[in-house]
């Protein structure tokens, strides 16, 4: 169905489908060690979620089960997507399914360069309906408004690039395989002041277009002048402790993380 | 672009007058294709080999000149030899790839002249037993040897690189470079051994080796983004195996063709 929508003042036009990501009671381990316990989280299309937490609280790892790492050892609960339960779906499948997870460190690929990566992956999201003359000039505009260096393109995967640099690449490729839930796991680490604003405009933008669901992991409260969560939950010892606004951020940034949820 | 195309014992060349070609074919099939080429001026030459099991190839670098040799192997079995003579000032670059099955290839660079550089890269599908030995004499002063091999093991094959750069006394102020991988992806027992053979103090001289699999972590990236396993490793085999042959059509096709 197609749908009209006003976001920021500008009106969109698209088709609505809703998308949710339900995670239950989800319990993870990794080399025997309890990371995740107990954790619960419901993400519907158009919902920004925040979550913020202490160091080794198990934000990182949530991001990685969610996106199928085989590193980490799923003991119980359940992830759905669309009422799908895709805890044994491959990472690929995830993937396809419109769940994107922007990495904390990109890994760089030797020989791969970005060009052949991302129209390859563009090309199996797409399949038949793939344009190449529509992906190069949709990658031109993309790498502009990401102020990146347009030589990037044709350089290996994010081999050479600053920590700035390697963050853009993620939205970069946010932008060209068009998402429907997107994971941003600590975005804004490695990035400067005017790169944070960029990233951070354009992820604002990308959602206010696509109507996506964002589930973002921050330390910092300054990403969320750019992005603005509909909820900001606080994680500790493997599952949220506290859920809330804007305004939870405050009582963080006064209260330290020792005394919040007591 | 001047060519040789070596295919069931007969030789092809479309070569122009800066390069001489002489060249025995076999009389039986005990015996071996022996080509000499002699380089009298800057040139590119491209070596095809197709079905041919023995071969013996010398190759001669004239003073000052710049040349580049891209390889392409396709045999069942291959049993090569080159020996690389370079004058001084000269600089050489050597792109090889080979999709042969069965491979046993020695190869050696005298660097005769002041001066002289070889740049050699070598990457090979490893389906068969593969023993690939490089030696590189450092005949004069101010030489310079950068050996880089690449290797992906599939079915039964494995490989053994034997890398050895020569550096006698009083020969100074040479480069020894030896970058040797293999991408096991099929556990098989490989070997790389480095050999640097130096009796001078004043030569800067460096190998690395890595024999292992592709990284978890930058397979689980590509598929991250919706690319499948097979596919993955399509592109990480391609990216790794890479080199510039003026043919890319060849290495794509060889490389679709293992891994789909």
């Amino acid at each position: 169905m197609l749908t009209f929508y006003s976001k920021n003042g500008k009106i969109y036009i698209g088709v609505d489908f809703m998308h949710s990501l339900i995670i239950k009671n989800l319990k993870v381990s990794i080399n025997e060690k309890i990371i995740l316990d107990g954790f619960n989280l419901t993400i519907n299309s158009g919902e920004t979620h925040a979550i913020m937490g202490p160091n080794g609280t198990g934000k990182s790892t949530l991001s990685k089960v969610i996106m199928g790492d085989s590193n980490y050892k799923v003991l119980d609960g359940e992830i759905y997507f669309d009422d799908i339960l895709i805890n044994d779906m491959s990472v690929d499948e995830r993937a396809r399914l419109g769940i994107f997870l922007a990495f904390q460190t990109p890994p760089s690929i030797d020989g791969v360069t970005n060009a052949d990566f991302l129209r390859t992956a563009c090309s199996i999201k797409d399949g038949k309906q793939f344009n190449l003359m529509k992906f190069i000039k949709e990658i031109n505009t993309t790498v502009e408004s990401l102020n990146m260096d347009k030589e990037m393109i044709h350089r290996n995967v994010n081999k050479g690039f600053s920590g700035g640099e390697r963050k853009k690449n993620e939205i970069l490729e946010m932008y060209m395989l068009k998402p429907n839930t997107v994971i941003l796991d600590e975005i804004d680490s490695g990035l400067d002041i005017d790169s944070l604003k960029t990233v951070g405009n354009q992820v604002q933008e990308y959602k206010d277009k696509e109507n996506c669901s964002i589930l973002l992991i921050t330390h910092y409260q300054r990403l969320l002048d750019y992005i603005k969560p509909d909820f900001v939950h606080i994680m500790k010892n493997g599952k949220i402790i506290k859920t809330g606004g804007l305004e939870l951020v405050k009582e963080l940034e006064l209260s330290g993380y020792e005394n919040i949820g007591k | 672009m001047n060519e040789i195309i070596i295919k069931d014992n007969k030789i092809e060349k479309n070569i122009d007058k800066n390069i001489n070609v002489t060249y025995n074919l076999k009389d039986s099939e005990y015996d071996v294709v022996k080509i000499k080429i002699d380089v009298l001026k800057d040139n590119d030459l491209r070596i095809v080999y197709e079905d041919i099991d023995k071969i013996d190839i010398e190759i001669n670098i004239s003073e000052n000149v710049l040349f580049n040799l891209y390889e392409y192997r396709k045999t069942d079995k291959l049993k090569i030899q080159n020996k690389y003579y370079l004058e001084a000032d000269s600089n050489v670059v050597i792109n090889k790839f080979n999709d042969s099955n069965e491979l046993k290839e020695l190869d050696i660079t005298y660097l005769n002249g002041q001066n002289a550089t070889i740049n050699y890269n070598l990457n090979t599908i490893s389906k068969g037993k593969q023993r690939v030995d490089i030696i590189a004499y450092h005949n004069s002063s101010n030489t310079n040897s950068y050996i880089n091999n690449k290797s992906v093991t599939i079915d039964d094959g494995s490989i053994v690189f034997n890398v050895t750069g020569n550096v006698y006394n009083n020969i100074v102020d040479c480069n020894v470079h030896q970058d040797s991988k293999i991408i096991n992806l099929n556990d098989a027992k490989c070997e790389i051994n480095p050999i640097l053979l130096i009796d001078e103090n004043d030569v800067e001289a460096e190998h690395a080796a890595y024999i292992g699999k592709f990284k978890e972590s930058d397979i689980f990236y590509l598929m991250s983004r919706g690319i499948p396993y097979d596919k993955a490793i399509n592109l990480l085999v391609r990216g790794f195996l890479y080199i510039d042959i003026k043919d890319d059509d060849v290495i794509n096709n060889t490389i679709d063709k293992y891994w789909r």
